[in-house]
């Protein structure tokens, strides 16, 4: 009269391993689930019962109680549907307890009896302890990225029933969607940096941006380009590795978003957040559920923050510590989660208030609005961006000119041979390089120093900006498949990939 | 906020004498207190003072015994305004004690000066909407500061370009070092740089610096503009027609601009937009018969839209200080008044010279004093804007020289131009810029004057 099946349970992007045990006994008929499930886990109840009618199965009329262990987490969603009906068709009797031992089971119950994908199946599957695992037919792909784990995908409650009776029927491949063999690479859709006018300056930061790592703040009127740009950057970065992919897959699926075919995220993701989001929005949590918010969402890849000045000031200093640790803690009253975090920032925002910047004549913001609007840009936040670049309104006779500009896929080629070269330091972007290895792996040339020498003296670098233009430096050696140490060449262009922060600074008064 | 009765625009200038106010003995107080009250602009005081008495109007205030039609005039409010205007004066006036109020003042260091006064600013005297009250900081008026060889508005845009900065420097310094008082508004911008510059010629001999501003002469606006405004009170005079505590209320600057107007000679407008303060100041001064200058500008540039358009209009151009003194000399002579400024002696070359180093030295960005002025002008300075440009420059470093011009270009622009390698550039560029031939500005880079 007691069965339990394994299962697994949501908790950020995280699985949590649930044993779900239920107990059929003599007494009144009745249903009751306790083992601190949410409003969605506890509506199981209503559509077990209704799967179980639709599918033709006998519902028992006595007391059961579903527990859901260990106690002390709360169990989201709708997931454990499956594994109660089928703990609790073990207890009635009506399968066999042990063709489903060693066998997890995932997945929401439609009314009908048919078995619905959950999100976070690629987590939840690696949480549960059992060799097999039953999941949706459409979350199979996913699934099947565990390795050491038998995915079996079930498309009805009554299929899984039969499945269990003879050992047979389960779904084991979806040949229709795996492995279809289309590169991301080509997709049609992506935006080309070949399809963008001019803008030398803003290419080769965005170049730098990717190859490195270095965050990057685009500034310039509206109609310049700048989210054209920042939508190309994804595609200048190299697929994601195995593990990366993983680990941006299992993000995207607990948050529910659509997976490509085949189940991994191979692309570097790309999350433009609107600067109407909230801090919650942004970096996760919500009550009980924990969702990852963008940052997470964007992590291996790009978060994409346009119009920086718009976004309120307590959201973007909510952006430091992921930004310093690659991960963020959101801490809630029953639990605290780590997520991943560890995205490429890129932000973009108008030079003034009236966005016309230097359309001729057309802007009339004062320089004190001017600095009102500059200020609105959290300093700690501008202060961990390697790059600050002005981006300009393309004169209209380049705009006419068909583009003969690069392709991404030759920066690209570029972007990952400096790589390759990062990651032979052990690094796996220049931007993480700590200023104690500076002197090591960035030495500096007799000109180059003297360069550096003549800034600081004259008070247009400061002691912060230093190590970042260093890094700069180093990335741009990179790319020119040059050996350190960092040429002067190289140091002028770091310095002047930073001085598009001068826009931002205001003149201020005499 | 309420908008006050404007100042009744005379039609023709010089001709209308000034209508007195209605003075008795030891009466500062009242009128102090009527020109506190909220929302009266300088026209609605004088015409309460022309026919009464500061006391008897203030009682009649206090007790609301004072007619609406009192205050009827051209540019007056609507009558239904006015009966609202004067149950807020009553209240206000019922708060107040005028002689507590004044001590209080004084107390403070500032000077309150009436119309009929003997200290009062002869500059603003002879003025037909001449404020029945002013106040004033600084080294005060007696001692000759509104009595010098002349004074010349420097005004402008507060959204001015380094060139319109470093041009009204350029004016300030060499105005002051020729005995002339600079006449400006201390707002941000080229206001700042006229009497930044004027203030690097006063330790040397200079005139004392005139500002005239929209709010009270204790309420430093803009607030980043302290230091520059004590120097100004140090070294000259800082007047307000609205009373200490004054905020600087929009309605108050077109007011206060018509006095920077009057209170001059000439005007020279740096940098203007189309519309704006400055042309405000200019209205005031073509309405006065008070002559009006221009420098040009860049045709490209916003911030000399306005004054390129006086020139066009037939504004007198102005290169250098001296465009300025000869206008002032010939104004002077036309009012037979012999004591001329001093104008430079005309030595070849040498003008050029004198202007760079005051550009240079007086540089608005920097803020700093930059140490004394040669009033002399001139041949001590020729060294100082050009002793590093002998450096020899490669081939690349003309090539960038030659793709830049005295406008803002940016680095994509400037990449556009030489078709240089972005890396080759911004050597050459970090070079020029050290050795000063070129400047980096917001957005990009220019020659260096």
């Amino acid at each position: 009269m007691l069965a339990s099946v394994p299962s697994a349970t949501l908790l950020g992007v995280e699985g949590h391993p649930v044993a779900v045990e239920v107990h059929v006994a003599p007494g009144l008929p009745g249903f009751t689930i306790v083992g601190l499930p949410d409003a969605a886990c506890r509506e199981a109840r209503d559509r077990v019962r209704a799967a179980f009618v639709s599918s033709g199965l006998a519902w028992p009329s006595r007391r059961v109680t579903v527990n859901l262990a260990p106690s002390g987490i709360r169990k989201a969603g709708a997931g454990l549907d499956l594994p109660i009906a089928v703990a609790l068709l073990a207890a009635t009797g009506a399968v066999d307890g042990r063709a489903a031992e060693g066998c997890a089971f995932l997945g929401e119950l439609g009314l009908d009896g048919s078995v619905r994908p959950v999100p976070g199946v690629l987590a939840l599957v690696e949480a549960a302890a059992a060799t097999a695992v039953v999941v949706p037919v459409g979350s199979l792909a996913e699934a099947r990225l565990v390795p050491g784990r038998r995915a079996l995908g079930a498309r009805t409650l009554l299929g899984v029933v039969e499945a269990l009776g003879t050992g047979d029927g389960w779904v084991e491949a979806t040949s229709s969607v795996a492995g279809d063999g289309r590169d991301a690479r080509a997709d049609p859709a992506a935006p080309d940096l070949s399809a963008v006018h001019g803008q030398l300056v803003a290419r080769r930061a965005l170049e730098v941006a990717a190859a490195g790592g270095h965050h990057l703040l685009l500034s310039g009127p509206p109609g310049s380009g700048k989210t054209m740009l920042a939508r190309c950057l994804p595609w200048l970065l190299p697929a994601l590795g195995p593990a990366e992919a993983l680990e941006t897959t299992k993000v995207h699926s607990a948050a529910g978003l659509r997976l490509p075919p085949g189940g991994l995220v191979e692309r570097p993701p790309f999350r433009a957040p609107h600067h109407s989001s909230s801090a919650v929005a942004l970096l996760g949590g919500g009550s009980g559920l924990m969702r990852p918010g963008e940052v997470s969402l964007a992590t291996n890849g790009v978060l994409f923050l346009d119009e920086l000045g718009e976004f309120p000031p307590s959201v973007l200093e909510t952006l430091r510590q992921p930004l310093e640790d690659g991960a963020i803690l959101v801490a809630r009253a029953r639990a605290s989660v780590s997520l991943p975090a560890r995205f490429l920032l890129v932000a973009a925002t108008n030079p003034c208030p009236c966005g016309l910047g230097d359309a001729k004549g057309a802007c009339r913001c004062s320089p004190s609005m001017m600095e009102r609007y500059a200020r609105r840009l959290s300093a700690p936040l501008l202060d961990r961006l390697d790059l600050l670049v002005a981006v300009r309104r393309v004169p209209e006779r380049e705009l006419l000119d068909p583009a003969r500009a690069e392709r991404s896929s030759a920066v690209a080629a570029r972007v990952a041979a400096a790589r390759r070269r990062a990651a032979a330091r052990g690094l796996r972007c220049n931007a993480e390089l700590s200023p104690g290895r500076l002197d090591d792996l960035a030495p500096l040339s007799r000109p180059a120093r003297r360069l550096l020498e003549a800034r600081l003296r004259s008070g247009t670098l400061t002691a912060r900006g230093l190590d970042r233009v260093r890094r700069v430096a180093l990335t741009l050696t990179d790319l020119d498949g040059a050996e350190p140490p960092i040429t002067e060449e190289h140091l002028a262009v770091a310095l002047e990939l930073r001085a598009g922060g001068d826009l931002l600074v205001g003149r201020g008064a005499p | 906020m309420t908008d006050p009765a404007m100042f009744d625009m005379p039609g023709g200038g010089q001709g209308s004498a000034p209508p007195a106010i209605r003075r008795e003995p030891e009466d500062a107080a009242w009128v102090v207190a009527l020109a506190s009250l909220p929302g009266i602009g300088p026209a609605m005081l004088r015409r309460l003072l022309a026919f009464e008495g500061a006391r008897v109007r203030w009682h009649a205030v206090r007790v609301g015994r004072l007619e609406a039609s009192a205050l009827a005039g051209p540019g007056a409010p609507p009558p239904e305004r006015r009966r609202d205007l004067l149950e807020r004066w009553q209240a206000a006036a019922q708060a107040q004690d005028p002689e507590r109020d004044l001590a209080e003042i004084c107390r403070h260091r500032i000077a309150v000066l009436v119309l009929g006064d003997d200290a009062y600013p002869a500059a603003l005297a002879a003025e037909p909407t001449a404020p029945a009250v002013c106040f004033g900081i600084g080294r005060l008026l007696g001692e000759g500061a509104l009595q010098a060889a002349g004074r010349v508005a420097v005004v402008g845009t507060r959204s001015s370009t380094h060139y319109g900065e470093e041009v009204a420097a350029g004016l300030g310094a060499e105005l002051s070092a020729a005995g002339v008082s600079v006449v400006s508004g201390l707002a941000a911008g080229i206001d700042a740089a006229a009497h930044t510059g004027a203030l690097a010629g006063t330790p040397g001999g200079g005139a004392p610096p005139l500002a005239i501003v929209g709010g009270g002469v204790d309420v430093v606006y803009p607030a980043s503009q302290w230091r520059l405004w004590s120097r100004v009170a140090g070294a000259g005079t800082i007047l307000s027609e609205a009373p200490p505590a004054a905020r600087p209320e929009r309605w108050r600057f077109p007011l206060r601009n018509r006095l920077i107007a009057a209170a001059s000679d000439v005007v020279v407008v740096v940098e203007a937009h189309r519309t704006g303060g400055a042309m405000h100041t200019v209205e005031a001064a073509l309405a006065r018969g008070i002559p009006v200058a221009a420098v040009p500008g860049s045709v490209r540039s916003a911030a000399s839209e306005g004054t390129n358009a006086l020139i066009a209009d037939g504004a007198h151009l102005v290169r250098d200080a001296d465009d300025v003194l000869a206008l002032l000399a010939l104004r002077m002579a036309a009012r037979g008044i012999s004591s001329l400024p001093r104008l430079s002696p005309p030595v070849h070359g040498d003008r050029q010279a004198a202007r760079r180093s005051a550009a240079a030295g007086d540089d608005p960005a920097t803020g700093d004093d930059a140490g004394a002025f040669d009033p002399a002008g001139g041949a001590a300075g020729a060294s100082g804007g050009s002793h590093r440009s002998s450096r020899r420059r490669g081939p690349i470093e003309r090539a960038v020289l030659s793709a830049l011009g005295t406008e803002t270009t940016s680095l994509e622009a400037l990449l556009g131009r030489c078709r240089l390698p972005i890396g080759v550039a911004c050597v050459a560029l970090e070079a020029l810029v050290s050795d000063g031939a070129v400047r980096r500005e917001a957005g990009g880079f220019r020659l260096a004057r």
